[in-house]
């Protein structure tokens, strides 16, 4: 039970003087360890983004890797595709070549055009008009070529040409 | 908090009373180590204003620890106590809007808020930190005495006087007489009384005719005076006669210098008494009090206390009279180092 009629008053360890110094230099070591705190914070974020992009370059290495070597697939694929487009070309001219070698009184029924070989069917008024106008040209082409005819009602003789190329080259 | 205890326990503690009396200001100190007095100083000063020694003095003790604590004794001349701790009672006693005051066990102590004021100011030097009532300090030194029936317990000071009933621990009455303005009162109801009387007689034939002053200033019967140093008195009232003839008191300050010659003729312990005995009167006849046959007084010496009072009281008034020596300045302490801090 208090006895007073006054309150006393508040003691204080250090003084006013003492405790405005030691707050001042608790707010200075406090923005010292904030700053260090801040920067301590900093590095870290900034050796978590290192790591992150070390990562992303890693991915992307491989996803360049991985492009390049689509790349290489669809180059690849596109000199074939370009080389089948080349090699058609040429059958196309080689059948158009062909055809234009048929004179009109010769009528072709089938053409079997093998790798190294060509095999025609067709009908001819005659086996003069075979020889003279298709056979010849046919023999500049290929190195052996055989006919073989027979006759039909019609008087036409139907005939199969067998032509290969004996050293091996391709048609172009 | 614990820390706080635990600094508070690693300094010293210093404890000062300020005992102001009419013409001088004692202090008390005591430095205070782990709860235990390790040392005790005592120093009186002249007067009741605070000196620039009086200031050093206590300065080179709170100088060694900042846990330091001041207390003072309250002096207010407007203090007192009530036998209540109903405010609505308060005003019976004193003006509760002026006045601070303290809740005992079932009793007021109370003083004038403007003189608490007054004192902080006064001490501002070095400061107060509590302010106790006399009352309680009467009640702190009879504690082992208040609780039993209605007894009249007396602290004697120097310049005042404090006197209290109690019963069961309980304050049934109290009065505070400052001996000063007892004695300011009872001089200038004289002075009047006494110049009316002198002039009329200087006037007519520039004497005194002994049989036309009226010495019953509060003295009473003539038949009071069973003692041999009131006849003495009786002796200094036939000089101070003799003074005022030949130079009449013109103003308080002269009155009050001439107190040791006893101008309203009794010694200090009558006056005393004339206080106890009147505060008794009212006692029993103020009905606001609730009264019971008092049979015996305890008397708190805090100051030189001739056997006179005592004798006084036993013979006059029939008390069993019991007086213990105060050192009221300790007393002080001993409340200062109970409070909490």
């Amino acid at each position: 039970m208090t006895y007073s009629y006054i309150k006393p008053r508040v003691k204080k360890v250090v003084s006013t003087e003492l405790q405005l110094v030691l707050v001042f230099f608790s707010i200075s070591a406090m923005m010292l360890f904030l700053t260090y705190g801040f920067l301590k914070l900093k590095i870290y974020t900034f050796e978590q983004s290192i790591i992150r992009i070390e990562e992303k370059k890693v991915d992307l290495n491989d996803a360049i890797l991985k492009m390049q070597n689509q790349i290489s697939v669809i180059e690849q694929e596109s000199d074939k595709a370009e080389k089948i487009t080349t090699e058609n070309s040429v059958l196309k001219e080689s059948i158009k070549n062909l055809f234009d070698l048929v004179p009109d009184r010769i009528t072709l029924s089938q053409v079997d055009l093998r790798k190294d070989a060509l095999i025609i069917y067709g009908t001819t008024p005659s086996k003069e008009v075979y020889e003279f106008l298709l056979q010849a040209p046919l023999r500049s082409i290929f190195n052996t070529t055989y006919t073989s005819f027979y006759q039909l009602e019609n008087g036409w003789l139907s005939f199969v040409s067998t032509n290969k190329i004996d050293n091996k080259e391709v048609l172009k | 908090m614990i820390l706080s205890k635990i600094i508070q326990s690693l300094y010293l503690k210093i404890y000062i009373s300020i005992i102001v009396s009419d013409s001088k200001t004692n202090i008390c100190v005591h430095s205070v180590q782990n709860s235990k007095v390790k040392d005790t100083y005592f120093e009186t000063f002249n007067g009741r204003d605070v000196s620039e020694e009086m200031v050093s003095y206590i300065q080179s003790f709170i100088d060694e620890t900042p846990f330091y604590y001041i207390a003072l004794l309250d002096y207010s001349i407007s203090q007192g106590a009530m036998p209540s701790c109903d405010m609505n009672e308060f005003p019976k006693y004193s003006d509760l809007e002026t006045s601070q005051s303290i809740c005992h066990d079932d009793w007021n102590s109370f003083t004038s808020k403007v003189d608490i004021i007054n004192f902080e100011k006064k001490y501002a030097a070095f400061g107060l930190d509590f302010i106790f009532s006399p009352y309680t300090v009467l009640k702190n030194f009879f504690k082992d005495k208040i609780n039993g029936h209605a007894t009249l317990f007396i602290l004697v000071q120097e310049d005042s006087l404090i006197v209290t009933v109690f019963e069961n621990s309980v304050l049934k009455y109290s009065e505070y007489a400052n001996m000063r303005t007892e004695q300011l009162d009872e001089s200038l109801s004289m002075i009047d009384d006494n110049k009316e009387e002198l002039d009329f007689d200087l006037d007519d034939q520039n004497s005194v005719n002994l049989e036309d002053i009226d010495i019953d200033d509060g003295f009473g019967d003539i038949d009071d005076l069973n003692d041999i140093e009131d006849l003495d008195s009786i002796d200094d009232l036939e000089d101070f006669t003799e003074i005022k003839v030949e130079e009449p008191v013109r103003d308080i300050s002269g009155l009050f210098e001439s107190d040791n010659s006893s101008v309203a003729g009794f010694n200090e312990d009558y006056r005393r008494f004339s206080i106890i005995q009147s505060s008794l009167n009212q006692y029993y006849t103020d009905t606001k009090y609730e009264n019971k046959f008092i049979e015996s007084a305890y008397i708190a010496a805090a100051c030189n206390v001739e056997s006179d009072l005592k004798n006084y009281l036993e013979e006059e008034l029939f008390l069993k009279v019991y007086v213990r020596q105060m050192d009221i300045c300790q007393e002080v302490l001993d409340l200062a180092e109970g409070e909490k801090v």
